[in-house]
């Protein structure tokens, strides 16, 4: 909007800064509290002060299991962004190209889909657990792998289907009369065509895995805790060291944030399943 | 039905060229029917099974007295009493309670505040490539990273939070041991974490919105207020109905937040409904009992939910055109 008076313009841009600040001087805290030292980072009175010490980074990732929740929750995201992409690209291309997306069969695989991305996770909570305790895929990365993956088709396909949904059909069918078979047509004229898209949903899929706590506290433990379960479980563990804690949170979210930043662009519309361009 | 978005492709034109006229290789020959459903396969070999355990290992918790400490519990056929003890439950209505406040104070705040802060955004800020990427950041941080932080921040010996309101004469506050203050609390911990997201969304929408309406208000001299409310908002409406829904889906679903600041205390004041489901299922190990409440509530929100993202999607069962 253009304003052209000059005190709402200033004002309206004091507001948005002081939004800013509320979103970034939490996070400053949290920073400034894993440089202290642990009586610091406990003083009544807040230090302003200090000369920053590296030393609760060496002892949340080598002490409090950083190091490995950090492999383990890279490894559960990597893989399950990949493999959700893998299935969710080719349902996605099967529900607006191969069949129009207004065909009653596209419509109903994608209601399905819809409804369980509705569905809240403790529908299933309970079930998974009983079945993976059962059958060994408890306390190790591979059931919570699947369950990612699950979630990541789900938004694979969301995603997809918003940009394929208006892609002409025709440049599908050509490839089709070339001799191309539905997975060429899909990887020579499709993929091409759809690389940002795969960028964004591989990177918020992998956000979604990483970020996740409620299935990874209930099927990982040792070695094969997350990065959310690790940090969670310094509270109950070592209480009150607040250095250490802040940085394993540090530590745990900057891979993520970064990656974030890195595609912002693709968010908007990723993230609203194409309800915005 | 108005989808909420149009979308664009850009098509090379010599692309568009080759594209051969209208008729197409429909066969229903097995092959093709084939090489179809091998692009639903590798979706399926994941979804279906998962699908499958939920049904059958729900009808078979959802009717047994299952509790994982006491041997023998799982052949315990109770038929419909873990129903029965669920509508009976003061516990599950206290936490279906805190939920809805949850959804509806939280996500009720971060529509205003994210709105108003998409529109001070939209135009010229002096740095708003660096204020837009900063906003991101409370929105992708890990949960459990966020509640722990604020933990830190509301500690009442501590955090920063209390000091300061020590230092100008209010007088701090146990904010999170207190059941009057618990859940405003968690509650703000959740509109620091989401409202970046309807900025995000509702900027994109406010920048992808045809200049032309603006234009022609404008030359009948429309300014501020007035543009916004007949103008902007309304053309804003589909981009908002998606934003005001995904939050809430998410919204309903909290867990992380909650149990890293207050595991649902103090007492059951903060129990939202995963969290009450974790407590029965992984504390006490009723997970019989506990299957029942997700189930129940899964119901609830599927019909509160589904009829409205379907609509909002633009999806429907319908005819096929032409």
């Amino acid at each position: 909007m253009k304003t052209r008076r000059p005190v709402l313009h200033i004002l309206r841009i004091a507001g948005v800064y002081a939004f800013v600040m509320w979103c970034i001087l939490p996070l400053a805290w949290l920073v400034s509290t894993s440089l202290k030292s642990d009586v610091d980072a406990f003083s009544r009175v807040p230090i302003w002060f200090f000369a920053p010490e590296f030393g609760s980074y060496v002892n949340a990732w080598v002490d409090g299991g950083m190091g490995q929740a950090m492999i383990a929750s890279a490894t559960v995201a990597i893989v399950s962004s990949l493999l959700g992409i893998f299935a969710g690209l080719p349902l996605a291309y099967l529900t607006t190209q191969v069949w129009p997306a207004e065909a009653p069969g596209s419509a109903r695989f994608t209601l399905g889909i819809l409804l369980l991305t509705t569905v809240p996770p403790v529908l299933s909570l309970t079930p998974f657990y009983r079945t993976f305790f059962g059958v060994g895929l408890t306390g190790n990365p591979v059931g919570l792998t699947i369950i990612h993956t699950f979630y990541a088709i789900l938004l694979a396909v969301l995603i997809f289907r918003s940009f394929l949904v208006s892609f002409p059909r025709e440049i599908r069918e050509a490839a089709m009369i070339d001799g191309l078979g539905e997975w060429g047509a899909l990887l020579r004229t499709i993929l091409p065509n759809v690389w940002g898209a795969t960028f964004a949903t591989f990177v918020l899929a992998l956000i979604q895995s990483w970020n996740e706590f409620l299935y990874a506290l209930l099927l990982t433990s040792g070695d094969s805790q997350t990065v959310p379960v690790t940090i969670a479980g310094f509270l109950s563990f070592f209480g009150t060291n607040w250095a250490r804690l802040t940085a394993a949170g540090v530590i745990g979210a900057l891979p993520i944030v970064i990656f974030a930043i890195l595609v912002r662009k693709h968010m908007a519309r990723g993230l609203s399943f194409g309800g915005v361009k | 039905m108005s989808a909420p978005a149009t979308h664009q492709v850009t098509v090379k034109p010599d692309e568009r060229e080759i594209a051969p006229p209208s008729r197409s290789p429909r066969g229903r020959r097995p092959r093709d029917i084939l090489s179809r459903a091998s692009l639903a396969l590798p979706a399926a070999i994941i979804i279906v099974p998962l699908l499958v355990i939920i049904v059958v290992q729900g009808l078979q918790l959802v009717t047994h007295g299952e509790n994982l400490l006491r041997p023998g519990s799982a052949d315990r056929f109770v038929g419909f009493d873990n129903v029965l003890r669920a509508f009976s439950d003061p516990t599950l209505f206290g936490s279906i309670r805190v939920t809805l406040i949850y959804v509806f104070v939280g996500v009720g705040i971060e529509m205003v505040l994210g709105v108003a802060v998409a529109l001070a955004l939209h135009g010229r800020v002096p740095g708003k490539g660096i204020l837009r990427a900063l906003i991101l950041i409370p929105m992708v941080l890990t949960p459990v990273v966020a509640g722990l932080m604020w933990r830190l921040l509301l500690d009442p010996t501590s955090g920063f939070i209390n000091w300061f309101l020590d230092t100008v004469g209010i007088g701090g506050h146990a904010f999170l041991a207190d059941p009057a203050t618990a859940l405003g609390t968690v509650i703000l911990v959740e509109v620091w974490q989401n409202t970046p997201f309807v900025v995000i969304i509702v900027l994109a929408g406010l920048e992808s919105l045809d200049p032309s309406p603006f234009e022609a208000a404008q030359v009948d001299g429309a300014t501020g207020l007035r543009l916004l409310r007949h103008i902007t908002l309304p053309l804003l409406v589909p981009v908002l109905s998606i934003v005001i829904l995904l939050r809430v889906i998410d919204a309903v679903k909290t867990f992380a937040i909650i149990n890293t600041m207050t595991k649902g205390g103090p007492g059951t004041s903060t129990l939202a409904i995963s969290n009450y489901v974790y407590r029965i299922g992984f504390e006490t190990f009723d997970i019989g009992y506990a299957t029942t409440v997700g189930v129940l509530v899964s119901l609830a929100v599927l019909v509160i939910l589904f009829p409205t993202t379907t609509r909002l999607m633009g999806l429907r069962v319908r005819k096929v055109r032409g």
